[in-house]
């Protein structure tokens, strides 16, 4: 039993956390697109393109749905890491660097969509909001495998 | 006997200066008669809209009453620097510009329907205050059949580019699909009228009508199935709609920021609408800085209705054509009465074959 868990954990965690990570960047991506159109409607200078794109209430919706898909992957992969871990490292959780700043990323989208959900923010502060938790995908991803001695082996930071 | 009009317009003046310079129907009704003695005039009609105030005139003392009105002008503007933002024309020319105001030519929204019908009001307005003498008279009579014509002779009028449908335009950039969304109309003015039929195409979900008279009130949201309110209530309640269209008669702000950061708490940050089309303004401009809130004033929408209508060109051109030949008709015509000719003015067509 303790086999199957691991071996699915090994076979899920990144495969996992990478389509979160997708679905974050199709968030951050929409997430541009409602700040310009938002301060397209906020200097009252709409041009061609303007009209085109979906409604800033769509836009704002979109970015909410991604991120409330994304999020659970995202606690999930970080879950199945842990499992894997477990076997591979004898720890559950061990504050490695990769792990701090998934939890720092997780903990960002925790906050978009506890602001959504609790304090009725919405539209240009939680798009920052969107923008900033990718931003924390992207230097989870890549740019912590230089200074992690575990995580870095993607990098070959390990050696 | 001269013709002059003096005035100023959305070309020429800011919205600012031009909300002082608005008179409604009842301020015309007791200042008008016998103003176009003050003047020096013997004729006088005043036109006054959101667009434009101009003064038309005719006067055996042109110079006298171009100097009165210019002063009466910076009374009621308050300021002694208007000068600079006005226009003065004369005879020929002040035919003409009639004639291109009546066809909608040099409104803001080119071929836009209602200013005929203001002209027309500023027209019944100085008859009966009986402002309006001979020449007055045939001018304006004049001015309605010719913007009728360009209207039926030219494709100025037609399209989609109003105030009205550029405001759900933006509606539908705010919102997406308008089905779901309620609506206010604070104030029930004929615009606001315009603009909720316009918005109600798209079968939105609710309306809410207000007025400062309730009955004016109730009549709208009848005609609209709609719901009617007092107007204490409805700023009570402006939590519900997503889009409102103010319009109402008052001198100032009605909607604060203040009030609206409450409101926008209310409604949990979801997207508001305000279409201001009132003038003076109802909202503060401060309140279009909230987040997730969108004014768009008069002006604005404007803004965005003459760069839709700028592609007109073609029947713009045609109309300048009718209006050329008929003002250059009505020119020949005044010249002979002048003379003493005394004459219809059929009597005075432009030979077509001329050009």
């Amino acid at each position: 039993m303790e086999n199957l868990l691991f071996n699915i954990a090994r076979a899920l965690h990144v495969p996992v956390l990478l389509i979160s990570y997708a679905i974050f960047a199709a968030a951050f991506t929409v997430g541009i697109l409602y700040l310009w159109q938002e301060r397209k409607m906020k200097s009252k200078h709409l041009n061609e393109l303007a009209y085109q794109l979906p409604s800033l209430d769509e836009l704002d919706t979109l970015i909410f749905k991604l991120i409330l898909v994304a999020v659970p992957l995202l606690t999930v992969g970080i879950l199945l890491g842990g499992v894997w871990a477990h076997r591979a490292w004898g720890r559950f959780w061990g504050w490695d660097p990769k792990e701090t700043w998934a939890l720092i990323t997780w903990l960002v989208y925790i906050a978009y969509l506890s602001v959504r959900f609790g304090v009725g923010w919405r539209g240009r502060k939680t798009a920052y909001l969107s923008l900033a938790g990718f931003a924390f995908v992207l230097f989870t991803y890549v740019g912590v495998n230089y200074f992690s001695p575990l995580h870095g082996f993607l990098s070959g930071a390990s050696k | 006997m001269s013709l002059l009009v003096i005035g100023l317009n959305h070309r020429t003046a800011p919205v600012d200066l031009r909300e002082r310079l608005v008179f409604s129907h009842s301020h015309l009704d007791t200042m008008l008669p016998g103003l176009n003695g003050q003047l020096a005039a013997s004729g006088l009609v005043l036109l006054s809209t959101c667009n434009r105030t101009e003064v038309y005139l005719s006067s055996d003392n042109p110079s006298a009453a171009k100097e009165r009105t210019l002063q009466f002008i910076r009374t009621h503007a308050k300021s002694d620097t208007v000068e600079p933002l006005l226009y003065v024309q004369e005879d020929a020319e002040a035919v003409q510009h009639l004639f291109r105001v009546a066809s909608g030519l040099d409104s803001m929204v080119v071929g836009e329907q209602e200013i005929l019908a203001q002209v027309k009001q500023a027209y019944r307005a100085a008859v009966a205050a009986e402002t309006a003498d001979k020449l007055i008279n045939v001018l304006f009579q004049r001015s309605l059949y010719v913007g009728k014509r360009v209207r039926t002779e030219t494709g100025l009028a037609q399209g989609s580019a109003s105030v009205a449908s550029v405001a759900v335009a933006l509606a539908e950039r705010i919102f997406g699909d308008l089905r779901e969304r309620d609506i206010m109309i604070l104030g029930a003015g004929k615009m606001a009228e315009l603009t909720a039929k316009h918005l109600l195409s798209q079968k939105v979900r609710s309306i809410l009508v207000s007025n400062r008279t309730y009955e004016r009130a109730c009549e709208l949201a009848r005609q609209f199935g709609g719901r009617a309110l007092h107007f204490e209530e409805a700023l009570q309640q402006m939590e519900l709609p997503d889009i409102v269209i103010c319009s109402t008669a008052a001198p100032h702000p009605v909607i604060k920021p203040e009030h609206v950061k409450e409101i926008m708490h209310r409604r949990k940050g979801r997207s508001l609408f305000f279409i201001d089309i009132a003038m003076p303004r109802d909202v503060h401009p401060d309140v279009h800085r909230l987040d997730n809130v969108y004014v768009y004033n008069i002006d604005d929408l404007q803004t965005i209705v003459a760069e839709n209508v700028a592609r007109r060109s073609g029947e713009i051109t045609l109309a300048e054509a009718i209006i050329r030949e008929k003002s250059e008709e009505f020119t020949r015509w005044l010249a002979a009465h002048h003379a003493g000719v005394r004459r219809s003015l059929k009597h005075f067509p432009t030979d077509i074959n001329a050009s």
